[in-house]
Protein backbone atom coordinates (compact mmCIF):
# COMPACT_ATOMS: atom_id res chain seq x y z
CA UNK A 1 0.00 0.00 0.00
CA UNK A 2 1.39 3.17 -0.42
CA UNK A 3 1.21 6.04 2.06
CA UNK A 4 -1.88 7.82 0.59
CA UNK A 5 -3.75 4.10 0.16
CA UNK A 6 -3.03 3.75 4.33
CA UNK A 7 -4.32 7.00 5.21
CA UNK A 8 -7.54 6.75 3.34
CA UNK A 9 -7.90 3.21 5.10
CA UNK A 10 -7.24 4.98 8.07
CA UNK A 11 -10.04 7.65 7.70
CA UNK A 12 -12.25 5.08 6.60
CA UNK A 13 -11.66 2.83 10.00
CA UNK A 14 -12.36 6.39 11.63
CA UNK A 15 -15.37 6.60 10.49
CA UNK A 16 -16.88 3.46 11.60
CA UNK A 17 -16.64 5.31 15.34
CA UNK A 18 -18.98 7.83 15.68
CA UNK A 19 -18.82 8.23 19.34
CA UNK A 20 -15.52 10.35 20.51
CA UNK A 21 -14.84 7.83 23.32
CA UNK A 22 -14.58 5.03 20.76
CA UNK A 23 -12.12 7.59 18.50
CA UNK A 24 -9.84 7.74 21.98
CA UNK A 25 -10.22 4.27 23.26
CA UNK A 26 -9.07 3.16 19.51
CA UNK A 27 -5.95 5.93 19.85
CA UNK A 28 -5.04 4.92 23.21
CA UNK A 29 -4.87 1.30 22.04
CA UNK A 30 -2.67 2.13 19.39
CA UNK A 31 -0.47 4.05 21.67
CA UNK A 32 -0.14 0.95 23.61
CA UNK A 33 1.27 -1.70 20.27
CA UNK A 34 3.53 1.19 19.01
CA UNK A 35 7.11 -0.03 17.89
CA UNK A 36 8.99 1.42 21.00
CA UNK A 37 12.34 3.50 20.09
CA UNK A 38 15.10 2.46 21.65
CA UNK A 39 16.22 3.73 24.91
CA UNK A 40 19.68 4.69 23.25
CA UNK A 41 17.30 7.01 20.97
CA UNK A 42 15.28 8.38 24.00
CA UNK A 43 17.41 11.26 24.20
CA UNK A 44 17.42 15.30 23.77
CA UNK A 45 18.28 14.94 20.28
CA UNK A 46 15.66 13.04 19.35
CA UNK A 47 12.66 15.03 21.46
CA UNK A 48 10.25 17.16 19.13
CA UNK A 49 9.71 20.88 19.69
CA UNK A 50 6.93 22.03 20.51
CA UNK A 51 5.03 19.22 22.19
CA UNK A 52 3.61 19.78 25.55
CA UNK A 53 4.29 16.31 26.61
CA UNK A 54 7.78 14.78 25.21
CA UNK A 55 8.08 12.95 21.92
CA UNK A 56 10.58 10.94 20.95
CA UNK A 57 11.10 10.35 17.14
CA UNK A 58 13.63 7.98 15.43
CA UNK A 59 14.11 6.91 11.50
CA UNK A 60 15.60 4.42 9.99
CA UNK A 61 16.08 3.71 5.99
CA UNK A 62 16.45 0.58 4.45
CA UNK A 63 15.80 -0.99 1.18
CA UNK A 64 14.43 2.55 0.04
CA UNK A 65 11.81 2.62 2.75
CA UNK A 66 11.78 5.12 5.79
CA UNK A 67 10.93 3.12 9.06
CA UNK A 68 9.95 5.10 12.54
CA UNK A 69 10.09 4.53 15.93
CA UNK A 70 8.45 6.24 18.39
CA UNK A 71 7.43 7.26 22.46
CA UNK A 72 5.88 9.87 24.61
CA UNK A 73 5.11 10.07 28.00
CA UNK A 74 1.91 10.49 27.58
CA UNK A 75 -0.04 7.62 26.10
CA UNK A 76 -2.92 9.86 24.10
CA UNK A 77 0.39 12.01 22.40
CA UNK A 78 1.51 8.12 21.84
CA UNK A 79 -1.89 7.56 20.37
CA UNK A 80 -1.33 9.97 18.05
CA UNK A 81 2.02 9.66 16.62
CA UNK A 82 1.55 5.74 16.16
CA UNK A 83 -1.62 6.94 13.87
CA UNK A 84 1.03 9.04 11.66
CA UNK A 85 3.51 5.95 12.27
CA UNK A 86 0.58 3.54 10.72
CA UNK A 87 0.34 6.09 7.58
CA UNK A 88 3.83 7.01 7.17
CA UNK A 89 6.26 4.20 8.29
CA UNK A 90 7.08 1.74 5.33
CA UNK A 91 7.05 4.25 2.77
CA UNK A 92 9.54 5.64 0.33
CA UNK A 93 10.97 9.30 0.78
CA UNK A 94 8.71 10.99 -1.92
CA UNK A 95 5.75 9.28 -1.31
CA UNK A 96 5.97 10.69 2.47
CA UNK A 97 7.33 14.22 1.15
CA UNK A 98 4.16 14.60 -1.06
CA UNK A 99 1.89 13.15 0.96
CA UNK A 100 -1.79 14.25 0.86
CA UNK A 101 -2.36 15.70 4.84
CA UNK A 102 -6.04 16.05 4.47
CA UNK A 103 -6.74 12.73 6.34
CA UNK A 104 -5.88 14.20 9.11
CA UNK A 105 -8.70 16.54 9.40
CA UNK A 106 -11.04 13.98 7.54
CA UNK A 107 -10.43 11.78 11.13
CA UNK A 108 -11.76 14.66 12.86
CA UNK A 109 -8.13 14.65 14.77
CA UNK A 110 -7.49 18.28 15.17
CA UNK A 111 -11.22 19.14 16.74
CA UNK A 112 -10.32 16.61 19.35
CA UNK A 113 -7.11 18.05 20.55
CA UNK A 114 -6.34 21.43 22.05
CA UNK A 115 -4.76 24.02 20.49
CA UNK A 116 -1.48 23.50 22.04
CA UNK A 117 -2.05 19.41 21.08
CA UNK A 118 -3.01 20.61 17.48
CA UNK A 119 0.30 22.14 17.70
CA UNK A 120 2.40 19.33 18.75
CA UNK A 121 0.34 17.01 16.06
CA UNK A 122 1.89 19.56 13.22
CA UNK A 123 5.69 19.80 14.86
CA UNK A 124 5.38 15.52 14.24
CA UNK A 125 4.06 15.96 10.44
CA UNK A 126 7.01 18.40 9.78
CA UNK A 127 9.88 16.01 11.90
CA UNK A 128 8.30 12.75 10.06
CA UNK A 129 8.74 15.06 6.68
CA UNK A 130 12.30 15.83 7.68
CA UNK A 131 13.61 12.42 7.81
CA UNK A 132 12.02 11.35 4.57
CA UNK A 133 13.83 14.70 3.06
CA UNK A 134 16.86 13.49 4.99
CA UNK A 135 16.60 10.21 3.09
CA UNK A 136 15.90 11.25 -0.20
CA UNK A 137 19.13 13.10 -0.55
CA UNK A 138 20.95 10.51 0.19
CA UNK A 139 19.30 7.97 -3.03
CA UNK B 1 -12.92 20.40 50.21
CA UNK B 2 -12.72 17.78 52.79
CA UNK B 3 -15.68 16.00 50.75
CA UNK B 4 -13.47 16.33 47.51
CA UNK B 5 -10.39 15.00 48.96
CA UNK B 6 -12.30 12.28 51.24
CA UNK B 7 -13.32 10.86 48.03
CA UNK B 8 -9.93 11.46 45.98
CA UNK B 9 -8.38 9.03 48.47
CA UNK B 10 -10.80 6.49 48.52
CA UNK B 11 -10.91 6.11 44.66
CA UNK B 12 -7.22 4.23 45.48
CA UNK B 13 -5.70 5.25 42.43
CA UNK B 14 -4.80 8.83 43.15
CA UNK B 15 -2.09 10.33 44.62
CA UNK B 16 -2.64 14.05 45.93
CA UNK B 17 -0.01 16.53 45.74
CA UNK B 18 0.12 18.81 48.78
CA UNK B 19 -1.39 17.91 52.01
CA UNK B 20 -0.95 21.26 54.52
CA UNK B 21 -3.98 21.49 56.68
CA UNK B 22 -4.57 24.92 56.09
CA UNK B 23 -4.60 24.93 52.01
CA UNK B 24 -6.31 27.20 49.76
CA UNK B 25 -9.25 25.69 47.71
CA UNK B 26 -7.48 23.88 45.08
CA UNK B 27 -6.33 20.66 45.28
CA UNK B 28 -3.83 19.03 42.97
CA UNK B 29 -2.72 15.23 42.46
CA UNK B 30 -1.97 12.53 39.72
CA UNK B 31 -3.79 9.56 38.85
CA UNK B 32 -1.59 6.48 39.30
CA UNK B 33 1.03 6.05 36.41
CA UNK B 34 -0.75 8.37 34.00
CA UNK B 35 0.10 11.30 32.41
CA UNK B 36 -1.71 14.62 33.90
CA UNK B 37 -2.31 15.80 30.48
CA UNK B 38 -4.17 12.31 29.33
CA UNK B 39 -5.92 12.76 32.19
CA UNK B 40 -7.03 16.38 31.41
CA UNK B 41 -8.04 15.46 27.83
CA UNK B 42 -10.43 12.50 28.88
CA UNK B 43 -11.98 15.27 32.32
CA UNK B 44 -12.40 18.18 29.37
CA UNK B 45 -14.03 15.68 26.89
CA UNK B 46 -16.57 14.79 29.95
CA UNK B 47 -16.86 18.62 30.53
CA UNK B 48 -14.91 18.73 33.66
CA UNK B 49 -12.74 21.79 33.85
CA UNK B 50 -9.27 21.49 35.38
CA UNK B 51 -6.07 22.65 34.82
CA UNK B 52 -2.91 20.51 34.23
CA UNK B 53 1.05 20.64 33.69
CA UNK B 54 3.59 22.37 36.02
CA UNK B 55 1.51 25.41 37.11
CA UNK B 56 4.57 28.11 36.29
CA UNK B 57 5.87 25.52 39.08
CA UNK B 58 8.75 23.92 37.83
CA UNK B 59 11.26 24.13 40.76
CA UNK B 60 8.51 22.44 42.71
CA UNK B 61 7.32 19.89 40.10
CA UNK B 62 11.36 18.95 40.01
CA UNK B 63 11.14 18.41 43.87
CA UNK B 64 8.51 15.71 43.46
CA UNK B 65 9.89 14.63 40.66
CA UNK B 66 6.69 14.63 38.15
CA UNK B 67 5.87 16.58 34.92
CA UNK B 68 3.20 18.13 36.15
CA UNK B 69 -0.02 17.38 37.99
CA UNK B 70 -3.94 18.02 37.43
CA UNK B 71 -5.69 20.26 39.63
CA UNK B 72 -8.72 21.47 40.01
CA UNK B 73 -10.13 24.69 42.03
CA UNK B 74 -13.03 24.72 43.72
CA UNK B 75 -14.88 27.78 44.25
CA UNK B 76 -17.79 29.34 46.47
CA UNK B 77 -20.38 28.15 43.82
CA UNK B 78 -19.67 24.61 43.36
CA UNK B 79 -21.85 21.77 44.55
CA UNK B 80 -21.23 18.49 46.42
CA UNK B 81 -23.02 16.89 42.88
CA UNK B 82 -20.89 18.68 40.85
CA UNK B 83 -17.69 16.92 43.12
CA UNK B 84 -19.77 13.49 42.43
CA UNK B 85 -19.10 14.11 38.88
CA UNK B 86 -15.83 15.30 38.67
CA UNK B 87 -15.17 11.83 40.66
CA UNK B 88 -17.34 10.11 38.27
CA UNK B 89 -15.09 11.47 35.43
CA UNK B 90 -11.87 10.27 37.16
CA UNK B 91 -13.12 6.41 37.35
CA UNK B 92 -13.57 7.13 33.66
CA UNK B 93 -10.41 8.65 32.63
CA UNK B 94 -8.84 5.32 34.97
CA UNK B 95 -10.70 2.92 33.43
CA UNK B 96 -10.02 4.38 29.81
CA UNK B 97 -6.39 5.06 30.51
CA UNK B 98 -4.84 2.76 32.79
Amino acid sequence: MTVNEKADALVKEFSYYEDWMDKYDYIIDLGKSLPLIDDEHKTPDYLINGCQSQVWLNAKYDNGKVYFTADSDAIITKGIIALLLKVFSGGDPQEIINADMSFIDKIGLREYLSPTRSNGLLEMVKQIKMYAYAFSTKK
Amino acid sequence: MQYATEKLINLGFVDIIGQANNKAGVLSFLLKGIHPYDTGVILDKLGIAVRTGHHCAEPIMDFYNIAGTVRASFAIYNTFEEIDTFIDGLKRAYQMLS
